[in-house]
């Protein structure tokens, strides 16, 4: 089977990567007839049946749930330390080994990733916004970065078809910088939350306290279930209730009959034809068998995640290549750019009669409001930040870690619905700077013997200046709402912890300036497109998957229509 | 290739005053590692049986005996009493500890459970002159109280399991922590004070207390 994929099978695209972007990718080239091979270097996992510990109740979870710390510091090191509750003994299967998977930090950076069929779209948070106008245009403006070959209105067509598939619940807003999309019915708010609405709308006009816009179905949607209210969606979801490769784009394509998976199989590089420059095929390695395969192809899709990626481009190397593909002014691997932020929460009085029930799947967002359109007078940073937060009660972890009591009162009074606590953390836009780079260490070998990856980022003054004005801005926000003791935490202070990797192979109009071109065609190499993170120019301040997503479909438009054309 | 879904019980409750700490999920998953059903399905128990088989240092240390577990119960006992609803010992919360004490607990930290366990009877045999076990409720909660004044702790207290992770927590909090951990997470806890709702399908945004003064918990 696997020697006649290699020789006998031919296919029409690959796509390497099976998370976010690389299902989508399936999913559109499939649906416009060609015939597809997925390469995932991850295990395979079947939806509905591959989620071990979806209905796990809380009294089977392995020691109460407390960390297996032995396993852990041997396997996860990286892993285990991502933000409360996205790695946890219900679903650290889907996780990278860390031991078996090192990578170099010349400085501190947290590399967050899975090893499985469906990448990180089955642990993601699901917060899906448009980017706006400005967002695109941001790096012309300031000079920071180059300039976005495409804008807004390039993207608007192609946001809407990813949300009318995949389903986003969230409320329109009317605002110019913060587009509003196709949506399913927004989430509800609770009461503090609809309290923290009135009361920092009322002292802010330019500010707008909004649902969180989340690919989790409130209601029945293109054959998949709606929302159940659990809100542990990143063990797995069988009623298909929130977007993921295994509940959506895959099952798309696969119903196309032109759909072949390989799972374990690790991408090492991609070949190009010295004459006719074009990319030919896929080399891989069997995550089992240690077996090295060709696999060829007319057009090549990278989905592999950010680093993923580049770090497919950079092992990529030949005569025509010598630097990896699409190096061939040291571009590729820098202008990396994440989020970085600060959070603050405070207690707020006055609500003890109300409560709520079920748990709700997403939180609330505050737009981008600093710098918007122009710099403000009294910024001291360049760009802004969003908020997302919420306000809910504290549950019994909390209530029980604030005493060291016992009895039949600390008993009756950690069961009670806790204080109300209402949080914001910054989102804060990392500006896009040549230094912040990844490259390969050839003297460090990682997993099946290919060079480790090699992180060299760090965040700087402008960050630094910005996460203390998104600090102070969330105090007076929170106070505005009746907060008493607000206290200010630093989260998303190293760099990798916000999951939001972006850039390292830019698009760009100037093959000189870029990796990518506006339509994620790499620059000299025609039928091989990149069309995750590493692809963004800049930042932005909101999550940035939904645009990935809509850059892989409107690329696929593309790419098919010029291989119609014959011109790849 | 199905992956099947593995189920973990805590274990129930013991007859009274008996200690045996057995461990049928480990036995479980060995069995189902074995028939190939697990290719990359780790979970908890699986974890350690597996490190074990790979030669890593597992912990193999004895299970807390009869006394031990008699002290442990009747001071859970005090910490979460029966009200309304059951205390910790119906819930299974010294089995629980028992577990975590001969699996999960590094050696450090077992050891300075067993002395403080051994460190509570010393103290009510002092004070009245009975071992823990033997002592009334309000006897054991007055040396508890007593423990607890002279157990100052100084780290910071942010979240339940930070606070179990932190090496620096003395006996008293240590063991507090871990009856308050088992018994919000057992399933008497879960489902009499708490209300475990797998699939609340709702989310009511606004409700009055007065109809659900409850916390739903997965
Ligand atoms: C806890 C968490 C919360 C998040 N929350 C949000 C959110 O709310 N909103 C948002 O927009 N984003 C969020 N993100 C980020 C989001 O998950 C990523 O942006 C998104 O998954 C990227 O999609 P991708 O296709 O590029 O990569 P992935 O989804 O990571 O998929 C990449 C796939 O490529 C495979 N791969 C990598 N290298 C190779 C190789 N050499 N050969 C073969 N296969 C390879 C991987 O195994 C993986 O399956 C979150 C991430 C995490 C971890
Ligand atoms: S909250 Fe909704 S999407 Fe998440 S696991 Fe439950 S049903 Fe699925």
């Amino acid at each position: 089977m696997k020697k006649d994929m290699s020789k006998g099978a031919q296919f029409d695209a690959i796509v390497i990567g099976s998370g976010i972007t690389g299902g989508w990718a399936a999913k559109e080239l499939t649906e416009k007839g060609l015939k597809v091979l997925v390469l995932e270097r991850g295990a395979k996992v079947e939806h509905q049946t591959g989620y071990i510990h979806e209905f796990t109740p809380p009294w089977q979870a392995p020691n109460g749930g407390l960390p297996e710390r032995e396993l852990f510091a041997r396997d996860y090191e990286i892993q285990s330390k991502i933000e409360r509750g996205a790695f946890s003994w219900a679903n650290r299967h889907y996780w990278i080994n860390d031991r078996e998977n090192p990578y170099e930090q010349v400085k501190p950076f947290r590399w967050h990733r899975t090893n499985v069929l469906g990448g990180r779209s089955l642990t993601w948070g699901r917060q899906s916004y448009r980017w706006g106008n400005d967002d695109f245009l941001a790096n012309a403006r300031d000079g920071h970065g180059n300039d976005w070959p495409i804008r807004y209105a390039d993207l608007a067509p192609w946001y809407s078809h990813v949300e009318k598939f995949i389903g986003v619940s969230g409320q329109p807003e009317g605002l110019e910088h913060f587009p509003d999309g196709e949506y399913l019915p927004p989430m509800e708010m609770t009461a503090l939350e609809r309290a923290l609405k009135e009361r920092i709308e009322a002292k802010w006009r330019d500010r707008r306290v909004t649902i969180g816009r989340v690919a989790n179905l409130t209601v029945e949607h293109n054959g998949r279930g709606a929302c159940q209210n659990r809100n542990i969606c990143n063990r797995g979801c069988s009623f298909g209730a929130y977007f993921s490769s295994l509940s959506s784009t895959l099952p798309a394509a696969q119903k196309t009959g032109r759909l072949t998976i390989r799972t374990d199989s690790v991408v090492e590089s991609i070949e190009v034809d010295p004459k006719t420059k074009r990319a030919t095929g896929v080399r891989v390695i069997d995550a089992k068998s240690g077996q090295r395969l060709t696999f060829k192809a007319r057009v090549i899709f990278l989905c592999a995640s950010t680093y993923g990626t580049l770090q497919v481009l950079l092992q990529s190397r030949s005569a025509t290549h010598p630097n990896g593909i699409g190096n061939h002014s040291d571009k590729l691997g820098r202008y990396l750019v994440d989020h970085h932020g600060v959070a603050a929460f405070g207690e707020i009085k006055g609500f003890e009669d109300r409560n709520y029930k079920g748990r709700r799947a997403t939180g609330i967002l505050i737009p981008r409001f600093r710098n918007v359109g122009r710099q403000d007078e009294d910024a001291d940073f360049t760009r802004g930040y969003g908020f997302q937060g919420g306000a809910m009660r504290d549950d019994w972890t909390n209530t029980a870690a604030l005493t060291d009591d016992f009895g039949a009162g600390m008993k009756h009074n950690i069961a009670r619905p806790g204080k109300w606590v209402a949080f914001l953390g910054a989102f804060g836009e990392q500006l896009p700077q040549a230094h912040n780079r990844v490259t390969l260490n050839d003297r460090k070998p990682g997993n099946h013997g290919l060079p480790q990856l090699s992180f060299d980022v760090a965040y700087g003054e402008n960050e630094r200046k910005m996460a203390v004005d998104a600090g102070r801005q969330a105090e007076q926000m929170l106070k505005a709402a009746g907060a008493e003791r607000v206290q200010l935490i630093p989260v998303r202070t190293m760099p990798g912890v916000s999951i939001h990797e972006m850039g390292g192979a830019r698009m760009g109009h100037d093959p000189a300036e870029s990796v990518l071109n506006a339509h994620n065609q790499v620059h000299g190499v025609d039928n091989l497109f990149v069309t995750d993170g590493a692809a963004m120019a800049s930042a932005g301040t909101v999550n940035p998957s939904l645009t990935y997503m809509a850059l892989t479909v409107r690329a696929v438009d593309y790419a098919v229509a010029q291989i119609k054309a014959g011109r790849i | 290739m199905t992956i099947s879904k593995v189920q973990f019980r805590r274990q129930r409750p013991a007859a009274a005053g008996e200690g045996r700490v057995d461990n049928p999920s480990r036995r479980d998953v060995l069995a189902a590692l074995l028939a190939g059903a697990l290719a990359t399905a780790w979970t908890g128990s699986a974890a350690g049986a597996a490190l074990k088989a790979a030669g890593a240092a597992a912990p193999a240390r004895s299970a807390l005996n009869a006394g031990e577990m008699a002290v442990l119960g009747a001071a859970a006992q005090v910490i979460i009493p029966t009200t309304d609803t059951p205390g910790a010992r119906e819930a299974g919360v010294p089995q629980f500890i028992g577990a975590l004490y001969a699996g999960w607990m590094t050696d450090a930290e077992a050891a300075a459970f067993r002395g403080g366990l051994a460190g509570l009877d010393d103290s009510a045999r002092q004070r009245w002159q009975r071992g823990f076990a033997d002592c009334t409720p309000e006897q054991g909660a007055e040396l508890l109280q007593a423990l607890r004044a002279a157990s100052p702790y100084g780290g910071r207290t942010f979240s339940l399991a930070d606070r179990i992770l932190d090496p620096k927590a003395p006996f008293y909090l240590r063991l507090r922590d871990l009856v308050v951990l088992g018994y919000f997470t057992s399933e008497t806890g879960s489902n009499r004070e708490l209300r475990y709702m797998p699939v609340p399908g709702k989310f009511e945004a606004n409700v009055d207390i007065k109809t659900w003064p409850y916390q739903v918990v997965i």
